[in-house]
């Protein structure tokens, strides 16, 4: 088990003036068996109210509206959580992770891919790693190759990536290869800013891979949002009147407390 | 009914007084167009029009109890009725609506079902529409005003009046109306539907809204007004489609739509007709199943027909599809690059061999359908009277019970041989007649 | 209901701006042409400045032809009357399918007007049909918003051409006295200043000759 200090906080500047913005904050802790949060505080600049409800894949979802004129606008947040992956209980799983999604579509190219990998074996779990370490071998992690709207066919065509292509490739092969798989956005310890994952369904239980770094989920996973591909899970969505080019800037933090 | 024909030039000089129009795109430009009607209507005797009212409202029903299922508890699944794939590979199924239960728990306010009649003069179910069916406006202003122009005719026949539509709908939104209120919302001035919404809009006394005029704020929707005092809204009867109607939810580069109607809908502040998520149930697909839904939630036998639809994943129905494949009709259901319709007698040996393999290799994409020869109706055209093909689609409106509409939307195609009876192809209308006795 | 948006309050207010600019136009172009009957030429160009509008004519009978029919030219009738169609075709379920029915009438006739052998007459008759539409706008409208918004545009484009064009000073001070007693029930901000400055333009007839100029601005500035 790991006691960890997170803290997550998104920047926006506008180059002009923005009104009428309306937004979706999906950046609040899953509370979850494996995931205990004991202290968790957030707060909005500029100051809004926000209405909770519960997204269709189990994410806490905050929205909110500010009209007036503004430049900037921040969310932040912070907390300490307890994380035990082995706490983890039987949940269902919803159909929809068994399908492809808008953004984890099977090419030709996979395709053929998932052929020489071989076919699919009787324990998933273990094919479903033995699928991220092919991935791994044969894809390449480069920053800024990719962008949020790439899906998993095209970071695929290229062979490079960043963590959200490596997880959005993964779902798809499992999901072809009869494998439930879900997308998952959250922190780790050292990078700076949100990695995402995936979580694949065996024997009624969720289990945590990570393509990026070819390795099974520990203790030191963070989950924000989960959902069927990148688009389930953006943390921060907005739509607003006026003109303006906007920045976004992300800083998170993950590290364990000594207890 | 006949002598209607006369007065073709007078009725349509009443059409184009009041802008009964369609929109087309031409190159990039928008234009309006009229939407040519025929006097000659359809005329459906009593009895048959009660015939037809029973199976539209066991139709309808039995795909509001499916869409109810789908969204919770997935009943018609687990009992191997329908199989998954078919709700969850479908584009329609929105997996956002999950555990929503819409006001009234009605899913499917405004039924658009769409029948032909066939040479012997069997009905036949061609499709369901339940997301945004449009065109009842067009048979209702063409009767308000041949009404006008030959009283006689309607004197002598016994006609059920149609021009209650819009109390219909009236009463089906504040049915589902959850305290505020109505709003019909378009898209704008430029979609093709727009005569409709903006004369629906009159005829049920309700506000005609573009997205930029609704707004929400803590989970409620409210009308901006332009004097600062905004009205809470009730209900919205939206023209637009799911994946525009809120750019936080669905697709994010959407320019219309309004921000967290989701949220507003979901936390039960507003209803929406009809909801969103509604295209999982009148997909290709999930047609076949629409006789075995009736008998699964009613346990009734349905009384309307499907037109003779096999499914080559079942074995049996893979047999007869292909020995039989060149007097069928191929639908493709893989939304995306598919081989959309095809009617196996147009196809060369080579081709038929080629579809052959495809359905061997994946059976699950396809659908095949017996023909239906459509019962002509005759049409004027040029002075002259022709055969052509014609479809009905009638208008089943759900609010404290599902009533049909008696009349509606006959299409008819311009193309003798055309089975497309499709307005922005050139075709043309006509009234529906429902016979008093 | 009675819940008007922003957007639609403005159309409103146009659909009354550009509807009056048909009507009164219309008429001044029927006095002009009238006018040819004894004179052969007139003034075309003068009546070109005094509307305020471009002269791209060149000639008397370019005039007479594009000024009511060519679409390309924005000041034309045909343009103010397409524009009244755009205000009005989006305001069906407020002023009703049977007002707007007579901007459609109009709209014909003046195409019909184009080909006439009594083209006088035809035009005319799209005066008739818009005395129809104002009437039926005033029985049938929805909301009392509605009808003062409408009359605020058309007394404020009234103004503004009676003004310009040299209408008779009685007709001038009847309009203002007409817009002064709607422009209130509108509902949308205007500038009281602006509005009492009009009135000391027109106080009498001597004035509005001097003024002309200032109480044109004055209401080109009435809504900033």
């Amino acid at each position: 088990m790991h006691n960890v200090k997170f803290s997550y906080r998104m920047e926006l500047q506008f180059s002009q003036p923005v009104w009428q913005h309306s937004f979706s904050l999906l950046a609040f802790p899953l509370r979850l068996p494996e995931q205990q949060i004991d202290y968790f505080k957030w707060s909005l600049q500029p100051d809004v109210t926000l209405q909770f409800q519960k997204d269709s894949f189990g994410n806490t979802i905050g929205v909110g509206r500010y009209d007036a004129a503004h430049t900037s606008f921040c969310y932040e947040m912070e907390g300490v959580a307890r994380l035990h992956q082995q706490k983890r209980e039987p949940e269902a799983c919803l159909p929809v992770y068994r399908y492809p999604s808008a953004a984890c579509q099977m090419t030709d190219q996979m395709q053929n891919f998932l052929k020489q990998c071989g076919a699919a074996q009787d324990d998933r779990l273990s094919y479903a790693s033995y699928l991220m370490n092919q991935l791994y071998q044969m894809f390449r992690y480069e920053t800024g190759s990719t962008s949020v709207s790439t899906t998993a066919g095209e970071a695929f065509a290229q062979g490079c990536g960043v963590c959200q292509d490596y997880a959005q490739i993964l779902i798809a092969l499992c999901r072809a290869s009869g494998i439930a798989a879900r997308y998952v956005a959250g922190i780790i310890a050292g990078e700076g800013v949100t990695h995402a994952w995936v979580e694949v369904y065996e024997n009624g239980m969720w289990h945590g891979m990570d393509p990026t770094q070819n390795r099974l989920v520990d203790d030191g996973y963070l989950k924000l949002a989960q959902g069927r591909d990148y688009l389930d899970c953006r943390l921060n969505r907005g739509v607003f009147c006026g003109a303006a080019v906007q920045e976004q800037h992300v800083y998170v933090s993950l590290e364990e407390q000594q207890v | 009914m006949f002598e209607l024909v006369e007065h073709t030039a007078a009725i349509n000089k009443q059409l184009a007084r009041y802008g009964v129009r369609f929109g087309i795109y031409k190159n990039n430009e928008f234009h309006e167009q009229l939407f040519p009607f025929d006097t000659i209507p359809r005329v459906i005797p009593a009895e048959e029009f009660d015939f037809l009212e029973k199976g539209l409202i066991q139709r309808v029903n039995a795909l509001n109890a499916f869409l109810a299922d789908i969204y919770s508890e997935k009943k018609i699944i687990a009992d191997g009725i329908v199989p998954e794939e078919f709700v969850y590979s479908s584009s329609g199924y929105l997996p956002q609506c999950e555990g929503i239960v819409p006001p009234n728990g009605i899913f499917s306010h405004i039924s658009g079902i769409d029948l032909v009649q066939a040479e012997d003069g069997e009905w036949y179910i061609l499709e369901d529409n339940l997301r945004i069916p449009s065109g009842a406006s067009y048979p209702l202003i063409a009767r308000e005003l041949t009404r006008r122009v030959c009283p006689d005719v309607f004197y002598a026949n016994k006609i059920r009046d149609n021009r209650n539509y819009g109390d219909l709908l009236r009463e089906t939104m504040e049915a589902v109306n959850c305290g505020g209120i109505r709003v019909i919302l378009t898209p704008g001035r430029y979609n093709a539907a727009f005569f409709e919404h903006s004369y629906l809009a009159e005829k049920t006394g309700s506000i005609l809204a573009m997205p930029q005029d609704l707004y929400v704020e803590d989970n409620v929707v409210y009308y901006r007004s332009y004097d600062g005092n905004p009205q809470r809204v009730g209900v919205i009867y939206r023209r637009i489609s799911d994946e525009y109607l809120d750019p936080l939810t669905f697709l994010p580069e959407s320019l219309i739509g309004v921000p967290h109607l989701m949220e507003a809908y979901k936390a039960g502040n507003v209803a929406i007709m009809n909801t969103p998520g509604n295209g999982v149930a009148d997909d290709k697909g999930i047609y076949y199943f629409v006789p075995k839904m009736i008998q699964y939630y009613l346990k009734e036998e349905p009384i309307l027909k499907n037109a003779p639809t096999y499914l080559p994943m079942y074995e049996e129905d893979r047999v007869y599809v292909l020995e039989n494949l060149e007097k069928l009709v191929i639908k493709d259901v893989a939304e995306a690059g598919g081989y959309g319709v095809v009617f196996g007698r147009d196809l060369s040996a080579e081709k038929l061999q080629e579809m052959k393999n495809l359905i061997q290799k994946e059976p699950r994409r396809f659908i095949a359908q017996e023909i239906i020869y459509f019962k002509d109706l005759t049409t004027m055209e040029d002075g002259v009277a022709v055969e052509r093909k014609a479809d009905l689609r009638a208008f089943v409106l759900t609010g404290k019970t599902t009533r049909v509409w008696a009349s509606g939307l006959t299409r008819f195609s311009r193309n003798p041989e055309s089975f497309v009876v499709n307005s922005s192809q050139g075709g043309g209308f006509k009234d529906t007649w429902v016979l008093s006795r | 209901m009675g819940a008007i948006s922003l957007e639609k309050s403005q159309q409103m207010y146009w659909l009354g701006r550009y509807t009056e600019r048909v009507f009164t136009t219309l008429q001044a172009y029927t006095i002009l042409f009238d006018e040819t009957v004894d004179e052969r030429q007139v003034l075309y160009d003068k009546f070109c400045q005094t509307m305020g509008i471009p002269d791209v004519y060149g000639s008397q009978a370019v005039f007479f032809e594009n000024f009511l029919f060519d679409s390309n030219d924005s000041s034309s009738v045909v343009s103010s009357l397409d524009r009244a169609f755009d205000n009005a075709v989006v305001l069906r379920d407020e002023i009703s399918s049977e007002s707007l029915s007579y901007i459609h009438l109009a709209m014909e006739q003046l195409q019909m007007a184009r080909t006439s052998r009594e083209r006088l007459l035809d035009l005319q008759s799209i005066l008739d049909y818009l005395y129809a539409f104002w009437g039926s706008v005033d029985d049938r409208a929805n909301s009392e918003v509605c009808r003062n918004l409408m009359k605020c545009g058309r007394y404020v484009e009234r103004m503004d051409l009676y003004v310009r064009l040299h209408f008779s000073y009685a007709e001038v001070e009847r309009s203002y006295y007409k817009l002064r007693s709607r422009i209130g029930k509108a509902g949308m901000p205007y500038q009281e200043e602006m509005l009492d400055c009009i009135g000391e333009c027109i106080i009498s007839e001597e004035v509005l000759n001097e003024n002309r100029q200032k109480a044109l601005n004055c209401l080109a500035q009435l809504f900033s």
